[in-house]
């Protein structure tokens, strides 16, 4: 009888390992069908077909005229954009959860309510607003933007991470002697790691994948991909290869990035960092 | 040792004087340098011909020494940036690629600057060569104003009708030189067959002023409806109209592609091109990719004036043309870069190293008569006559207030056309009925001719 | 003494949320005052001979008076909260079959959260050429093996389409910080519910799901914000059509802003979508917040 009931409960766990990845990948399936495609011809890339000659000479094409200026901005803009809501992001959340504030959860709506406006209702004050200073076309221009509209998500973010982390453990530490200071440093900066870490990640992709200021407030020097992007979205000829290339090398940071720093938020959490 | 201290600091002063100078003589030569060698900032628009244009404009630079940055976009973001330019004051552009609906406004606006003093200046030998008035009328004079030119053409182009010339001979049907819309129906019907991936007809239904509107419009022209009247009161409401509408959706749905308001014009592209549709009526510039070297059609494609019905000539004109910002601090290098991209050189460079059947159409009558054209492509004289004998002046049967044959050249059409646009695909999705369409349409096209100060 | 130095650290600890506020304000608040101030003039770009006047609140007017208006009001409401009910339910169920153990469970994750890596443009075009189709796509691929006419996706039923793509590209979110919520889960708790002779359907209803109330109030109310400004998905798959039947109020701004270049009406129908916002997240802010404290509790 024991033997009967091992054996069904493993089967059903093989069968649910296969159905999970069924599932998983069906999700994942369009994002698969863009990668096949950017190794098609063009000519073969739209109706669908199984068997196809693969071929680089789509990638050999958004590669070869002038993408690296955009690869370059892209990463300067992105990942000092990324530092700059993180190293303003947690003091903020700080603030809002262990500090003083008279109405903390005032201070943290305003900044969510800042989230609010669309970049499309926004794009043409904010054009004229750069124009004023100067700031068009500005790689400090626009990490000033992109800062200004993630700080508010990273702010959230952090805070509920900071929540999550008992009270008991802060009382502890202040009986003990310690300065403000140093429990944040040593005890609730560590605890909050992996919350910091995904929060970097977020506003990563949301910078790199920005597409309607990058396009309206950049010309030549700060271009970034999207931008580079955007000439391979329409054209007056076929273009699905080429737009499944330059997708799919686009999607490759990112993707690198959550598969590293998901593994660092796995074993983070695995040491029993947070406790429910 | 005193003295030798003195001799090595006269030394050091001697070479800090040296470096100096040199350092300053290099500076202002680099300035006076850089002032004679300016670099333009060109905006353009990611069409095959201007990326090919982008690719060979190092030869520019190598006559020259003007060095050019390019954007290059599609369409609609590239017509919203550069508008966001010129008409919020960022004035950072050079060259503007533009449009024949576009030239007008922009150069009654100021946004442009007109190219005759700069044509005047013009050294008789560079004119000769140049040779101004080998630029077809009719385009020509689509982007002057008061007979000053404002923009140079970079290709230009009109409507008709391609057919698979090997589809037809099986059926047994022969297309007409000048088809009629009604003939048009009758054979797409004849070549659709939709189990075996074949439709009749693809035409444009992707909403947008420039999409399906821009087919549609010479179709409304045809059928002889027009947007407005003398006194710009919309006419949405005509029989005629109302044909023109039942038309386009009869015609679809029973020979046309499915899903048609997802299909733009590389949609069709698409469709034709991979043999699955067996005729196309859209833009001439499409012949050079049908008869392109991985096209699955290439040399089976006929080709036919656009299908009229109460009025003849229906094609539509158009021309991608270079412009200088009127703001722009570098007129005359601007001028030198517009004369390369548009001159007789340019073309025959593109020709030897290209292939001439990817030169830029549609802007010099010299192209036509070069044999070596007329050779490669087989679509050179339908397209002249189609160009030439486009009415931008007068595009419908009854007067009108207006220019253009497939838009109507206001500046509000950018959004009118769009809105009507979307009107004509809720009606040929059928999630509108024609009345409901044709009212709303009626609507937008009212409030623009008031807002915009056209009715009196 | 003691009063004066913690009066100072609470002076230092409220400074520290000083430098954000500074930059969110200036590029958040400065241009919507800007905008405010747009909103009450006649300012057409491509028309600068009709020039820049001072209209009042007729733009505000103009719009409340065009019925088209509430239709769009409409398709953000249903758009938004379909999308995130639908983004909930999913992202549970994907959370808690990825929060255990079994090969290949990273890549299983990483794959699972890479539709959120797409830029939202392309998304929209993979799906709207590669995938919906009916000439081109998988749409017109499994309608010949089914021997139907293809569904015409984007041109019949454009909401739903719109509503499909961006559960698409939200539920990944969901699940990142889902997962992340059932993995803090402590065992104890588990283990005390399969001691009180709980089922796996027992346990998830009854004691998991509670338990992750706070990640479930911060994803909802993120995506919301999010997905209430979706723009990218819509502008290259439907263009807000056909007619007006997937346009909701960042694309109809759009519209107003660069096509017809009302740029005074488009500020008018910026600051409407904020107000009617602000109300609709101040309702559901208070909404989940008293279930989350429901729950907790």
């Amino acid at each position: 009888m024991i033997f009967n009931v091992r054996f069904r409960r493993r089967a059903l766990g093989k069968l649910g390992i296969v159905g999970i990845w069924a599932l998983c990948l069906a999700f994942f399936f369009p994002i698969l069908y863009m990668v096949l495609t950017s190794f098609k011809h063009e000519t073969e890339a739209v109706p669908p077909q199984l068997f196809f000659s693969p071929t680089l000479e789509n990638y050999r094409t958004v590669l070869g005229s002038g993408i690296l200026p955009h690869i370059l901005n892209s990463m300067l803009i992105t990942v000092v954009t990324m530092l700059f809501c993180v190293l303003l992001g947690v003091p903020t959340a700080y603030s809002i959860v262990f500090g003083k504030l008279k109405k903390p959860d005032s201070v943290f709506f305003w900044f969510l309510s800042t989230t609010l406006l669309p970049p499309v209702s926004v794009i043409i004050p904010v054009f004229l607003l750069f124009k004023f200073m100067h700031l068009l076309d500005n790689r400090w221009g626009m990490v000033l933007i992109y800062t200004g509209a993630n700080i508010p998500i990273a702010v959230w973010m952090i805070r509920s991470f900071l929540k999550d982390i008992p009270r008991e453990l802060l009382e502890a530490a202040d009986i003990d002697g310690a300065t403000r200071v140093r429990s944040f440093f040593k005890l609730i900066l560590p605890l909050a790691r992996t919350g910091i870490i995904s929060t970097a990640l977020l506003v990563f992709i949301f910078v790199w994948n920005e597409f309607f200021f990058a396009v309206n407030l950049t010309y030549i020097n700060a271009s970034t991909i999207p931008v580079y992007m955007a000439s391979y979205m329409t054209q007056e000829g076929l273009f699905w290869a080429k737009l499944s290339a330059i997708s799919t090398l686009t999607v490759l940071p990112p993707l690198v990035l959550g598969w590293v720093s998901h593994k660092t938020l796995v074993r983070g959490l695995m040491m029993g960092a947070v406790k429910g | 040792m005193l003295l030798d201290r003195r001799k090595s600091i006269g030394e050091a002063q001697m070479k800090k004087t040296l470096f100096l100078t040199v350092a300053v003589l290099a500076a202002l030569g680099q300035s006076l340098f850089a002032q004679s060698k300016p670099t333009l900032t060109i905006a353009t628009v990611n069409n095959p011909d201007m990326v090919i244009m982008q690719q060979y404009s190092a030869k520019f630079t190598e006559q020259t020494g003007i060095a050019l940055n390019f954007v290059v976009l599609p369409e609609n973001e590239l017509r919203q940036k550069v508008t966001e330019d010129v008409g919020l004051g960022a004035g950072k552009y050079d060259i503007v690629t533009i449009g024949t609906y576009d030239t007008p406004f922009w150069a009654k606006n100021n946004w442009i600057s007109s190219l005759e003093p700069m044509f005047k200046d013009m050294s008789a030998d560079k004119a000769k060569a140049y040779d101004r008035d080998d630029i077809l009328p009719p385009i020509r004079s689509a982007l002057s104003m008061n007979g000053d030119q404002y923009a140079i053409p970079f290709y230009g182009e009109s409507s008709m009708l391609f057919y698979r010339k090997d589809l037809f001979a099986a059926a047994g049907i022969k297309m007409p030189a000048a088809p009629t819309w009604d003939q048009v129906y009758e054979m797409a019907k004849k070549l659709n067959k939709p189990s075996a991936g074949q439709y009749g007809i693809a035409l444009r239904g992707l909403p947008g002023w420039g999409q399906n509107m821009a087919v549609f419009d010479t179709m409304i022209n045809t059928f002889g409806a027009r947007w407005f009247d003398m006194s710009w009161n919309p006419k949405f409401t005509t029989p005629e109209m109302k044909a023109a509408w039942e038309f386009y959706k009869k015609i679809i749905t029973d020979a046309g592609e499915p899903g048609a308001t997802t299909a733009g014009y590389t949609e069709c592209l698409a469709l034709m091109s991979s043999g699955k549709a067996a005729m196309w009526y859209d833009a001439t510039v499409s012949a050079g990719t049908l008869q392109g070297a991985d096209s699955k059609v290439k040399g089976k494609i006929g080709y036919a004036l656009a299908p009229t019905v109460k009025k003849s000539n229906a094609g539509w004109l158009w021309a991608w043309s270079l412009a200088i910002e009127a703001s722009s601090k570098n007129k005359d290098a601007a001028f030198q870069f517009l004369t390369w991209a548009t001159s007789k050189d340019y073309i025959k460079l593109i020709g030897d190293n290209v292939g001439w059947a990817q030169v830029p159409p549609g802007t010099r009558v010299s192209t036509y008569e070069n044999p070596k054209y007329k050779a490669a492509a087989d679509f050179a004289s339908m397209t002249l006559s189609a160009i030439k004998n486009a009415n931008y002046d007068k595009p419908t049967v009854d007067p009108v207030p207006y220019k253009g044959v497939q838009y109507v050249s206001i500046p509000e059409f950018q959004g009118l056309g769009e809105e009507v646009a979307q009107e004509l695909a809720a009606y040929l999705s059928g999630n509108k009925s024609l009345d409901d369409a044709l009212a709303a349409s009626q609507n937008a096209a009212l409030r623009v001719a008031k807002e915009g100060g056209y009715i009196k | 003494m003691k009063a004066l130095e913690r009066a100072a650290a609470t002076a230092k600890a409220n400074a520290l949320v000083l430098p954000a506020a500074i930059i969110v304000a200036l590029v958040t608040q400065v241009p919507l005052i800007v905008t405010l101030v747009l909103s009450v003039v006649k300012w057409i770009v491509v028309r600068p001979d009709l020039g820049i006047n001072f209209v009042g609140l007729s733009n505000y007017i103009q719009i409340f008076t065009t019925p088209e208006f509430y239709s769009i009001v409409l398709n953000t409401i249903l758009l938004t909260l379909v999308s995130i009910a639908c983004c909930t339910i999913l992202g549970i169920a994907f959370a808690h079959m990825l929060n255990r153990r079994f090969p290949g469970v990273n890549l299983a994750r990483t794959i699972m959260i890479a539709p959120f890596f797409v830029m939202d443009a392309v998304a929209g075009i993979i799906w709207k050429t590669l995938m919906l189709h009916p000439s081109f796509g998988i749409n017109g691929l499994i309608a010949s093996w089914l021997g139907i006419a293809p569904t015409d996706f984007l041109g019949k039923h454009s909401l739903l389409t719109i509503i499909l793509l961006v559960v698409w590209q939200w539920t990944p979110f969901f699940v990142l910080i889902l997962l992340a919520g059932f993995e803090s889960i402590s065992e104890e708790l588990i283990d005390s519910a399969k001691v009180d002779g709980a089922n796996a359907f027992r346990t998830l209803f009854q004691i998991k799901i509670p338990a992750i109330a706070a990640h479930i109030e911060v994803a909802i109310m993120l995506g919301l914000i999010f997905i209430l400004k979706t723009f990218g998905l819509i502008y290259v798959t439907t263009a807000g059509g056909p007619g007006i039947s997937s346009t909701n109020l960042p694309y109809i701004v759009y519209r107003t802003g660069f096509y017809r270049w009302d740029v005074g009406r488009a500020a008018a129908m910026a600051v409407t979508t904020v107000i009617l916002t602000l109300v609709a997240i101040t309702a559901l802010f208070g909404f989940v917040r008293r279930k989350t404290n429901e729950v907790e509790s």
